[in-house]
């Protein structure tokens, strides 16, 4: 007698012939019912132990324990050595690339330097200290020496508090510095 | 610890199977021992030979627990064991020779018909005849079938082994056994 005896239900139709050619499976299945032969589990548990730890996903290998991380580590330090190759590669020719051509961030500083030339031309960057009003816009974004005006655009809060050149030379560099938290939380206020 | 557990009928299905899935070896020799009968007879039902059948149930165990990994454990490890086994027997079948058939018949019958002689070509006929029928159905009936009448699987333990829905599964049935209309137009002995 089968496990789970064959039933018309299963075609979900009435087709007495196809349910006569599964019963006749049913029968023959039922006519071969013999025990395994005595030693036939040993000869598996035998052919087992001779394998070795079967594979398994990355995930259970993790679960398993540090044995099984070796390999994954090793691949990973692969991985790793080719990451750092690419980038290196990358940041070489980025070097490399930097001088002929105008590309990337590079223009940046350029194109401010040009302008403080222009209106306030050579000697501004020289004269800085004497004619302070003149070139103080045109000099204060574009050298740190010369950003006791400079600082002005950037902290306005604080330069009505604090008038004194020393303590505002320093100002910009640390408002960068500071300017995540900082502005963030101006923009808060705001 | 599965064997002491196995026999005081104290075993967790869900943590008997994470055990499997995680290459338990102990956990596996008790899967050995609780399906190997299942697994041989159904070699026997699509080989017809006892000493290929033990081959291939060997094999089938050895192919499992090189694939734990694919065993996704939502189904009953059998319905598993089975299907892996099916395709081995059905492989080791493609590969015989055609004089194996002849002794492959003659040795399940006098195996199981007895001393008389009638009895024994009748079985081999119709046995020879089921069995073929069935192994010469084209995928995916002849895997539907083998394991729903050979390996005694429920069709829900058939649709999870295979990973088709209950209603494809059905449907292969079916057709599978339309195919099969012949064997009962033959007619034929069954004991």
């Amino acid at each position: 007698m089968s496990r789970y005896p064959y039933g018309p239900d299963e075609l979900d139709r009435n087709d007495p012939e196809l349910d006569e050619v599964a019963q006749r499976l049913e029968r023959y299945s039922d006519n071969r019912r013999g025990e395994p032969p005595v030693g036939l589990a040993a000869r598996i548990h035998a052919a087992i132990d001779d394998e070795p730890d079967p594979a398994r996903g990355w995930w259970q290998s993790l679960i398993a324990g540090p044995r099984t991380w070796r390999p994954m580590m090793r691949t990973m330090a692969v991985a790793g050595v080719a990451a750092l190759a690419v980038v290196g590669a990358l940041a070489v020719a980025q070097l490399i690339g930097d001088v002929p051509p105008n590309v990337g961030a590079s223009p940046s500083p350029e194109v401010i330097e040009s302008p403080s030339e222009l209106p306030s031309a050579s000697p501004s960057p020289t004269a800085s200290p004497s004619p302070s009003p003149s070139p103080s816009p045109t000099v204060a974004p574009t050298s740190v020496p010369t950003a006791p005006p400079a600082s002005s655009p950037l902290p306005t809060a604080t330069d009505d508090d604090d008038d004194d050149d020393d303590d505002e030379t320093p100002e910009p560099s640390e408002s960068d510095d500071n300017s995540g938290s900082g502005g963030g939380g101006g923009d808060d206020d705001d | 610890m599965w064997a002491t557990a196995w026999h005081d009928g104290g075993v967790d299905d869900h943590a008997f199977i994470d055990a499997i899935r995680a290459g338990d070896r102990e956990a596996f020799g008790l899967l050995v021992d609780r399906e190997s009968a299942a697994v041989y007879r159904t070699c026997v039902r699509i080989l017809g030979r006892q000493h290929d059948a033990e081959d291939v149930t060997q094999e089938s165990f050895v192919a499992a627990f090189r694939a734990l990994a694919s065993y996704r454990g939502d189904g009953p490890p059998r319905a598993w064991l089975l299907r892996i086994a099916t395709r081995q027997a059905y492989r080791r079948l493609s590969q015989r020779r055609p004089t194996a058939e002849l002794e492959a018949a003659g040795e399940v019958a006098l195996a199981d018909a007895g001393a008389d002689p009638q009895r024994v070509v009748a079985a081999v006929e119709t046995r020879d005849e089921v069995r073929d029928a069935v192994a010469a159905l084209p995928e995916p009936y002849r895997e539907v079938l083998s394991l729903r009448f050979f390996g005694e699987l429920s069709l829900a333990e058939v649709a999870e082994a295979t990973g088709r829905p209950l209603g494809t599964v059905k449907t292969h049935l079916r057709r599978g056994l339309e195919r099969l209309r012949p064997l009962v137009a033959a007619g034929g002995a069954d004991r």
